[in-house]
């Protein structure tokens, strides 16, 4: 059905291509607060952000909260700000213990309160990385022949419990051969939800797939000569440094596991992310999150969450 | 047919069963009354009317203008959606004034009932339970009208201006849109010029002028795009806040008698159309499109963005 849905929309788009042009709205911007917190299970790994944005769209730091997560026992962690302006990181140790629930105050030196409602540290489910081989071509160019393959990572797991819900983010890391650093690839903008609420299908083996990668990078080749531009160049010629491409990468998946208004949450910001314009979007609306301000003078929104992190890599040699 | 919990609003986690129904099976039945009342009051070249009318919408147009290209779906009423119910009040005047030439005001206020409008991120296209999408509300809307026509002679032609409103505000006790608060309905487009006007030059020439401006009509547009655990996300206000660019249009027009055929009623005539003659590039709707990199940015799909000549011969048979 999705499928029939892309094909249908993209003939629109075509259709239509020729009578379309930008628009220029003259919107008013309106003034915002934005919160974006989180406690997660790993170390260090938790922070919470405090940022406006004005009439021009310019973030704006805010800075001098007195912020701080309380559990549901009442005790209270103290976040202190960091040399990044607007954010806010635990003043000690501190992690988040699964089945705990947090939230967050952050109070302005004007006595504005922003709270946020508790949300709680899920079981998180054990996954394995899997990677699959998706697509391999040849080319011709600078007169040689060469292949490309292309790599899908993917999550996969056995979940018994029904109810699991999880967000998946995905990154890659290998070495550059030639200036023998680390190249960290994370499409920051790219992440997949799983839900599972039916116990029935919760027992079958389920997957995420994230991102495909194609690790080749040829625009260091020099096309004339086939020799290296980056001096100094490596101690062979192709078709041998075809074999010196083939470097080891490390693919890792994260998975944080979301509880029920996470997981609502974040299913609203991929659809408001996924319309393009075409028949089949759903229709725009005003994100809900879960933090207000009761005297605070302009509008709060986003989502302070609490989350279990689990990660799991896999080493590749394409 | 999905059958839901009472009371609960109609979503996917109220469904408590279903229930088949046979063919030619009665699903529902509405049985309303529509009364009419008119009244007017003549004097002179003057008129007063006055009026009130109540009518039922068993049809209803679900409109999703936020596209490039703008779904409208046409539901009939249910035993999920009830009729739409629509009381109107108007008052106008008449007066004939010298040289024929008429004006007349009117005014009125509409409440509606039962009014549809689809739920945030509803999925329209396509979807086998639409209930799910769709919520009611009540419907306000009021304006007047205002209307100078000169009918005869060597200049002739009307002048209409009209400024009217309509919102809606949708809270079922469940779900709400903008928080309960009443916000533009799609139909909002509160100013309304239209010119039309004919001038005899000669015995042979004539010339027409046709202007139209239309408030734009409500849409929805971030404004404001924020970053959470940096994935880039597009802030929408209230609904309907934004509007599309106004719409306005100049079209001339010439004609010129023609002898081409010597017969005794000859109505022949050439006709010379500038359609929208300042090639105003009026946008039709507008969405909001992605491109490999950043926030969605607003298109407008125009409906034929330029000066269009035509030459057209007219004759009588």
């Amino acid at each position: 059905m999705n499928r029939i849905k892309q094909i249908v929309g993209l003939m629109i788009i075509g259709i239509m291509a020729a009578c379309v042009e930008p628009a220029d709205l003259n919107v008013s911007r309106s003034e915002i607060i934005i919160v974006d917190g989180k406690v997660t299970t790993q170390l260090g790994d938790s922070r919470v952000i405090l940022y406006g944005l004005d009439r021009e769209g310019i973030q704006i730091p805010l800075t001098d909260y007195e912020v701080s997560v309380s559990s549901s026992d009442g005790t209270e962690y103290p976040f202190l700000e960091t040399e990044e302006l607007g954010e806010y990181r635990p003043a000690a140790n501190f992690s988040g213990v699964i089945g705990e629930q947090y939230r967050l105050t952050a109070i302005s030196t004007g006595g504005s309160v922003i709270v946020s409602s508790f949300d709680s540290i899920e079981e998180p489910n054990p996954f394995l990385v899997e990677t699959v081989d998706t697509v391999r071509t040849e080319s011709e160019e600078f007169g040689i022949t060469i292949t490309k393959e292309a790599k899908a990572a993917m999550a996969v797991f056995d979940v018994q419990d029904a109810d699991y819900l999880a967000r998946f983010t995905f990154r890659y890391v290998y070495e550059n051969p030639l200036t023998l650093t680390a190249v960290v690839e994370e499409d920051t903008e790219a992440f997949e939800l799983f839900s599972c609420t039916d116990e029935e299908v919760c027992q079958q083996q389920q997957s995420v797939t994230l991102s495909l990668v194609d690790f080749r990078d040829w625009t260091f080749l020099n096309p004339d000569s086939c020799d290296f531009t980056i001096d100094p160049p490596p101690p062979c010629e192709l078709p041998c440094c075809q074999d010196f491409l083939d470097y080891p990468t490390i693919f890792t998946i994260r998975q944080e596991s979301l509880s029920s208004g996470a997981y609502e949450f974040w299913r609203e910001v991929e659809l408001l992310r996924e319309n393009d314009g075409l028949v089949f979007d759903t229709y725009p609306f005003p994100i809900n999150g879960n933090v207000s301000c009761d005297n605070c003078n302009l509008e709060v929104i986003g989502f302070f969450s609490a989350v279990a992190v689990l990660e799991e890599s896999e080493l590749v040699v394409l | 047919m999905n059958e839901y919990a009472p009371g609960e609003s109609l979503n996917s986690n109220t469904v408590i069963g279903q229930r088949e129904y046979g063919s030619s099976e009665v699903i529902s039945t509405y049985n309303r009354l529509e009364p009419r009342l008119g009244l007017t009051y003549s004097w002179k070249n003057n008129s007063i009317n006055l009026g009130y009318s109540r009518t039922n919408q068993y049809l209803h147009l679900i409109a999703n203008t936020a596209l490039i290209n703008p779904i409208s779906i046409w539901r009939g009423s249910d035993n999920f959606i009830q009729p739409t119910q629509i009381d109107q009040y108007s008052i106008g005047y008449e007066v004939e004034l010298k040289n024929g030439i008429s004006l007349s005001v009117e005014s009125y206020y509409k409440m509606m009932d039962n009014l549809i409008d689809y739920k945030d991120a509803a999925e329209l296209v396509l979807n086998e339970e639409l209930e799910q999408a769709i919520i009611a509300g009540e419907g306000t809307s009021y304006g007047f009208e205002f209307l100078l026509s000169k009918p005869q002679g060597a200049f002739k032609g009307w002048l209409s201006y009209s400024y009217t409103r309509a919102f809606i505000q949708t809270d079922d006790g469940n779900e709400s849109i903008n928080d309960g608060e009443r916000y533009p309905y799609y139909s909002d487009r509160p100013h309304n010029i239209q010119l039309n006007t004919n001038y005899q030059l000669t015995k042979k020439w004539s010339m027409g002028l046709n202007f139209v401006y239309l408030t734009g009509a409500p849409t929805n547009a971030p404004n404001q795009v924020f970053v959470i655990d940096g994935i880039t996300v597009p802030y929408f206000p209230e609904r309907n806040a934004a509007r599309i660019p106004d719409y306005h249009r100049l079209d001339l027009s010439f004609t010129l008698k023609s002898r081409i055929r010597k017969t005794k009623k000859n109505n022949d005539r050439w006709v010379l159309t500038l359609y929208n003659v300042y090639g105003r590039d009026n946008a039709s709707t507008v969405f909001f499109s992605r491109g490999d990199d950043g926030p969605a940015q607003p298109f407008q799909l125009i409906s034929i963005g330029s000066f269009i000549p035509t030459l057209t011969y007219k004759f009588d048979l």
